[in-house]
């Protein structure tokens, strides 16, 4: 049974949407983010907890992705707007620590054609998987477009050695159904992770990019 | 059985770990649709659970002419009480985790008994013993893997879990009966009163004056299962251990596994894990380690490949071979650790 209504989400974000659309509108699309603070877990002694949701919608529509392509997915990935290196591009990286690292700094995801994902580490070194950044295969048969957009959809809860973490729900051009049933559905799947599930949760906190923040639990 | 499906792998360097931990991670972002999106526990909403594993049971039928192979569908059956009460107890300041029971068991068995697991591991030859370390409640890997063993099956873990862990695996002994004909189940009093009738005989103990029976040549036939204190951040359990089931490895001819699931979750764990493990391992020259780890944070399972290279230990991930992939499509990664260099 959840602790946090649907009308407490609904009051929550109406303040969120009204702040960042109308009392200070930004020039640029404002994420919406759900932070949250554990208690009575023990990084020394619990399972850290690692699960993916894929919500309805693209919490951060312009978020960068690229994709590492054969000549097929390479051009593919041309026609649908999304940059792409091909194998050739990255050898030019010459596994330089400095590149790969802004490589990695520079977009939030990576998508690989599947024949190539065995390649990746050999061309890119370390440096991705020090950054938890796995690229994403595709095959041919998949539709690119699919791919990239299911990739900007999922969100990764991982707890690390601290107790408190933030994933992204959603933005501020969302509709506030979509926006509550979107907090809803990340707060629900995040604490079906935790071992000790409500008990676990210690503060649940949705905020704009740069608006106030809003506590719900 | 064709056992061609799948490939040891060696992680012998930076590279080669870093690689591997790439491609099981891209994988699980492929398939994060139909893998387990949890923590991992398989029911914390009830206190008993049945483990049911469906396997192919070959028996020898002999013939007057010559002697056939027949397979029939069989299943092991486990029940097993697990305490949620103490999972969600703040006030054990040890780990928790071993009072409920975890996916990685199940998967692990269901991989060995139903995709040719054992076949691979040449585990269905009964050359091999086991010692599993950090069982938990979950006595499905010693009660299933009893009947696969030579000499011995021995449990551990830490002492507030031992009377569950007992007792689950009282409640499923006629598993081991059923399937290892060369055991019987013989009762402690039994044991006591020195009533044996036969070397045949199979027997549960949990204390440490146990091991005497298999040291005694007239007991040298008996399958021992056993329940054992070993916390491997605790010194004094870890010395206690370490030299009373020394000189038991060493005497016993059978190799021996030492079997993990599930148990390296965290940085803090490793290398006490990794050194308990080592000095097992040091005592037969031949011993392996077999180490189930679920993927969760990617930086514990790198720290860990790089710490046990570290100490010396060799170690082999097992990949699918075959275009069908039961680990890769897994949340799961087996390794091989030894102290001999893989040929």
């Amino acid at each position: 049974m959840s602790k946090v209504s649907t009308s407490t989400v609904r009051e929550n974000v109406k303040e969120i949407l009204k702040y960042s659309n109308e009392t200070k509108q930004r020039n640029f699309l404002e994420t919406v983010e759900l932070q949250v603070g554990l208690k009575n877990y023990d990084p020394q002694r619990d399972k850290r907890f690692s699960g993916s949701l894929k919500l309805p919608n693209t919490p951060r529509p312009n978020m960068a992705v690229c994709i590492f392509g054969d000549a097929f997915d390479v051009d593919r990935a041309k026609s649908i707007g999304c940059d792409a290196m091909s194998v050739d591009d990255l050898k030019k990286l010459n596994k330089n620590k400095k590149l790969i690292k802004k490589l990695a700094k520079k977009y939030t995801a990576f998508v690989a054609s599947d024949v190539l994902i065995k390649q990746v580490p050999r061309l890119l070194g370390p440096q991705l998987s020090k950054a938890g950044k796995f690229p994403t295969p595709v095959s041919h048969n998949d539709d690119l477009y699919a791919k990239v957009t299911e990739v900007k959809s999922t969100i990764k809860f991982q707890l690390k050695k601290v107790l408190c973490l933030a994933v992204a729900v959603g933005n501020v051009e969302m509709e506030e159904d979509v926006l509550v049933n979107q907090i809803l559905m990340a707060i629900n799947f995040l604490v079906s992770l935790l071992k000790k599930n409500w008990q676990n949760v210690g503060s649940l906190v949705i905020k704009s990019s740069m608006g106030p923040s809003f506590r719900l639990y | 059985m064709d056992c061609n499906q799948y490939i040891w792998k060696s992680l012998e360097d930076e590279d080669s770990i870093y690689q591997h931990i790439n491609e099981r991670y891209s994988l699980m972002n492929d398939n994060s649709d139909i893998i387990n999106q949890d923590l991992g526990i398989i029911d914390d909403k009830t206190e008993s659970i049945t483990i049911e594993i469906d396997f192919q049971k070959e028996t020898n039928k002999s013939d007057k002419k010559k002697k056939k192979v027949t397979k029939s569908l069989s299943n092991y059956t486990i029940e097993l009480k697990q305490s949620l009460t103490s999972l969600k107890s703040n006030v054990n300041g040890n780990s928790t985790t071993g009072f409920v029971v975890w996916q990685s068991t199940r998967f692990f068995l269901n991989w060995l008994l139903n995709h040719n697991g054992l076949s691979f591991l040449d585990w269905n030859n009964k050359q091999y013993s086991f010692i599993e370390l950090g069982t938990g409640v979950n006595c499905s890997n010693s009660i299933i893997l009893s009947n696969y063993s030579k000499d011995y099956f021995i449990s551990t873990d830490q002492k507030g879990i031992l009377n569950k862990l007992e007792e689950n695996s009282r409640n499923n002994l006629n598993e081991i009966q059923i399937y290892n004909k060369t055991c019987k189940y013989l009762s402690e009093t039994q044991i006591k009163d020195g009533n044996v009738q036969t070397k045949e005989k199979f027997f549960i103990s949990k204390s440490l004056k146990k091991n005497e029976f298999l040291l005694d040549l007239s007991y040298q036939n008996l399958f021992h299962y056993e329940i054992e204190h070993l916390d491997w951040c605790d010194n004094i359990t870890y010395d206690s251990f370490i030299i009373c089931h020394g000189t038991m490895i060493k005497a016993i001819d059978s190799k021996l596994v030492v079997l993990a699931v599930d148990v390296i979750y965290n940085e803090f764990l490793i290398m006490p894990f990794l050194k308990t493990l080592k000095k097992l391992l040091s005592f037969k020259p031949s011993s392996e380690a077999l180490v189930v780890l679920q993927l969760r944070d990617e930086s514990i399972i790198l720290d860990f490949l790089f710490e046990a290279l570290e100490l010396g230990i060799y170690v082999q991930t097992i990949d699918d071979a075959g275009s069908e992939l039961i680990i890769g499509c897994s949340r799961h990664a087996i390794y091989k650790l030894s102290l001999i260099h893989p040929l």
